[in-house]
């Protein structure tokens, strides 16, 4: 549904967007992420056709975003990232005349504008002035009115900043549920929520695509097998090393006589039984052996910081993410 | 339109089980209408006032409060009363509101009617008129509050066979009639109530219902054929019998009314609605009703003295006489301060707040926007010079005597088209900047510099040569003031106009540039 083929801008001397080229498929899901600054809000909105881009191709719906630009506009809901709206204008009436704009049909209006309003859990205060509203509803009214016209492509800008917790999980739901039926390519930089509704992750770095890849794959990919074990050191990363499948071993700092390494196989074998067998034989007490998945957070880090140190620990932060994807998923 | 959205549960289900249930966000409290009784209360007091002193005056009792105390107390008892039945939705306060109105349409029809007092229809101008337009006063809040279905219907329904009624009576007869006495003031008054009448009862049935799109779509059709007959008649009628004044011209504005009525409620056409919002956001601010009550007040100040003036034993009676009224250096001094009052908001705020993005995201384009903008002002700006053509009617009705109306013909032309070109610059230095202050800086130099052509001229005009007259013939042309003064005489000066409505076209041009240019920036 978006093919972005080698797309740059310039804003006078500055590279915004530097050469990107990725697809999105019907019915995905799309993490867009990045640091501030990073061009994401450039490329949506080269994407949603308000800006032009200097050089590349970008097509939306099957529409190239410079010169077929209503096409594009018709088959797209975009959420900016600072949600303007009318403030004098009440939710109900802003809605409908959102939805006349984009020429949904007499007949259809109301229908559509009650489900928005149903989606987004706005019924409440349909009556409300939206400048009398806070920033989560507001928020909410603008993911209604980027849906109203049922498009098959939703171009979210940080559609979660400002939401209190409860609203986030709500807001997310909403998303997951309407990846059912909608093409969705949301931007953030709070990565569990990239985890918990994403199927497809897409960072971006001063400009550059850094990784484009699958959740799931990003998940089984790079196992690491992390042991410590109290024996000499030596030894025991030559028995390590010989062990059938081991592609790398490197040390970690653990103290008094206990040595620690962190084990990575090839083709994502899961070697702990057999290692655990080796030590076992060799008398070594095994205190720590498990298998640790790289986190979104590390990919992210690692790829933004050009780090190669292979795992930066942040415990707090994945106990966070993981509470997170538990609810929506307990939820869902 | 927000009455056409009824809750469906079909809707409700379809969302599926995935969601709680949805709270509001904050608990409301369900106010007892006090103020509202309280003044109802009253008002009711009032109206048996003014009521009984009419009474009694209508029976030959000469003392008292006398007729002129008792219609005040009258009309300020109804207008309580109405407001009571406006924040009131209890089912007895409705329900006797809308007893009422009933009982007004009832009373005006048998005014109408009946022939009490001479034939029949004699009462109607101003006592079964006013009856049906309070009863359509007192119909609306019922409507409004009535919950349960049946009366609803019965309501509604009613308000659209009166306005039907009364618009079909108001262009076939005023229309057909022979002597052309009908349409005037009778037909007139008539359809103009039917406007009214026939409004709300789409608003009320909604556009989205097949019926009330309809209903829309037959108003302007019949606006459109009574607009065409009247205009066909006009160029038909011979040169001794003038059917264009004032017959055909009053059928064509009530015509142009009906479609205007039509398009803004029923069009989907983006600009019309872009335009409408637009239209409307000048209401929900309190600048708008300021501008307008100030230039009503200094229209009604030049009205009274222009009043004065006439009925002063000295007065010259010069046609054109309405050139003492409408000329003044005070109404140029107000749409200085006008223009930029009205402008600076238009594009941006817009841009400050960041709504053109998510505009120019939908499918619309940079020119629609531009015009619909345009549009909205410049429909407002005629707007606020309606007072001062509805002061003359006043005159005319009140003093008997015709007097020369082709200077208001030709000072409305010349309003819409100096109007254009400075609203198009308004909007031209709006879409400049994100602040509102820059960009009514900016419009008020600009006008301040067309007046200021006007002090060159009259400098250059001392001076002697060739090169000042040369100077004087352009200045002449660009100078709105001369334009004003000499329209006022009831000519109209088409190259003048032309060249105030080609600058709204040049600043209509660069305004959409500037929108634009984000694209090349």
């Amino acid at each position: 549904m978006i093919q972005v083929d080698q797309l740059t801008k310039y804003f006078g001397p500055i590279l915004a967007v530097d050469h990107i080229s990725f697809e999105v498929a019907k019915g995905e899901i799309v993490g867009f992420l990045g640091l501030n600054g990073a061009g994401k809000t450039t490329t949506m909105r080269i994407l949603t056709t308000y800006l032009p881009a200097t050089s590349g191709v970008a097509k939306v719906a099957g529409y190239d975003v410079m010169t077929e630009s209503m096409e594009v506009r018709r088959h797209i809901g975009y959420l900016p990232e600072s949600v303007p709206l009318y403030t004098e204008m009440r939710v109900e009436e802003y809605l409908h005349y959102r939805a006349k704009l984009k020429g949904v049909e007499r007949k259809e209006r109301a229908k559509r504008i009650e489900q928005s309003l149903e989606r987004c859990r706005i019924r409440e205060v349909r009556r409300r002035l939206i400048g009398t509203l806070s920033k989560g509803y507001r928020q909410r009214v603008g993911l209604a009115d980027a849906m109203v016209h049922d498009p098959p492509i939703l171009i979210l800008d940080e559609p979660t900043v400002g939401l209190d917790p409860l609203q986030i999980r709500e807001t997310l739901n909403t998303i997951k549920e309407l990846g059912r039926q909608h093409t969705i390519l949301l931007s953030t930089h709070i990565l569990p929520e990239v985890e918990a509704v994403c199927e497809r992750v897409i960072i971006i770095n001063r400009g550059q695509i850094a990784l484009d890849k699958k959740l799931s794959e990003l998940a089984t990919e790079a196992a690491v097998i992390v042991i410590e074990v109290r024996g000499p050191a030596e030894q025991v990363v030559n028995v390590l090393r010989t062990t059938d499948g081991v592609a790398q071993v490197t040390p970690l700092p653990v103290s008094d006589g206990v040595v620690g390494y962190e084990v990575r196989t090839h083709q994502d074998r899961d070697l702990r039984e057999v290692i655990s067998q080796r030590m076992a034989r060799n008398g070594w007490p095994i205190r720590r052996l498990d298998l640790r998945r790289r986190r979104l957070e590390d990919h992210f880090v690692n790829v933004i910081m050009g780090d190669h140190s292979p795992f930066p620990s942040r415990p707090a932060a994945r106990e966070s993410s993981t509470a997170i994807q538990a609810a929506v998923g307990s939820s869902a | 339109m927000s009455k056409a959205i009824t809750e469906r549960p079909e809707y409700r289900e379809a969302a599926g089980d995935w969601q709680s249930h949805e709270t509001a966000p904050s608990l409301v409290r369900v106010d007892e209408p006090t103020l509202g009784r309280f003044v109802g209360f009253v008002g009711l007091m009032c109206l048996a006032l003014g009521g009984t002193a009419l009474g009694l005056t209508a029976a030959g009792w000469t003392r008292g409060i006398g007729p002129t105390w008792g219609s005040i107390f009258s009309i300020a008892g109804l207008a309580c009363l109405l407001f009571h039945a406006l924040c009131d939705s209890d089912v007895q306060v409705r329900r006797v509101y809308g007893l009422v109105g009933f009982l007004w349409l009832i009373v005006g029809v048998a005014l109408t009617a009946l022939p009490i007092k001479g034939p029949a229809g004699s009462l109607f101008l101003p006592y079964g008129y006013a009856c049906l337009g309070l009863a359509l006063l007192f119909l609306l809040p019922f409507a409004r509050h009535e919950t349960e279905p049946k009366w609803h219907r019965i309501t509604v329904y009613t308000l659209g066979g009166v306005g039907a009624v009364l618009a079909a009576t108001g262009f076939l007869f005023g229309s057909v009639n022979p002597g052309g006495w009908f349409l005037l003031p009778y037909g007139a008054a008539v359809a103009i109530l039917g406007v009214f009448y026939l409004a709300a009862f789409i608003s009320f049935t909604g556009i989205s219902s097949d019926l009330g799109y309809l209903a829309g779509l037959a108003v302007g059709a019949a606006g459109l054929v009574v607009f065409l007959v009247a205009l066909v008649r006009s160029l038909l009628a011979g040169p001794t019998e003038s059917y264009f004044v004032p017959n055909g011209l009053v059928l064509m504005s009530l015509g142009v009314v009906y479609m205007a009525l039509s398009a803004g409620l029923c069009l989907d056409n983006r600009l019309v609605v872009m335009t409408r919002r637009e239209l409307a956001t000048f209401f929900y601010s309190p600048i708008a009703y300021f501008v307008l009550l100030g230039l009503t007040v200094v229209g009604w100040y030049f009205y009274w003295d222009f009043v004065m003036e006439l009925s002063s034993p000295r007065a010259r009676l010069v046609e054109p006489v309405i050139k003492e009224y409408l000329w003044g250096v005070m109404p140029i001094i107000c749409v200085i301060f006008i223009v930029p009052v009205l402008t600076m908001r238009l594009l941006s705020e817009e841009q400050r707040i960041g709504t053109l993005e998510v505009l120019l995201t939908a499918p619309i384009d940079e020119v629609s926007v531009v015009l619909s903008k345009f549009l909205a002002v410049w429909l407002f700006y005629l707007l606020l010079w309606l007072p001062w053509g509805l002061f003359l009617i006043a005159l005319r009705v009140g003093n008997g005597e015709p007097f020369e109306y082709r200077p208001l013909l030709t000072f409305y032309i010349m309003q819409a088209c100096l109007g254009a070109n400075f609203l198009a610059m308004g909007l031209f230095f709006s879409s400049l900047t994100r602040n509102q202050i820059i960009a009514a800086v900016l419009t008020f130099a600009g006008m301040v510099g067309w007046v200021a052509v006007n002090f060159m001229k009259w400098r250059l005009e001392q001076g002697s040569g060739p090169t000042s007259e040369t100077w004087v013939t352009i200045l002449t042309h660009v100078s709105f003031v001369d334009l004003w003064w000499r329209t006022l005489d009831g000519v109209l000066l088409p190259n003048y106009l032309l060249f105030h409505v080609s600058a709204a076209v040049f600043w209509l041009f660069l305004t959409v540039k500037v929108l634009e240019s984000r694209k090349w920036r």
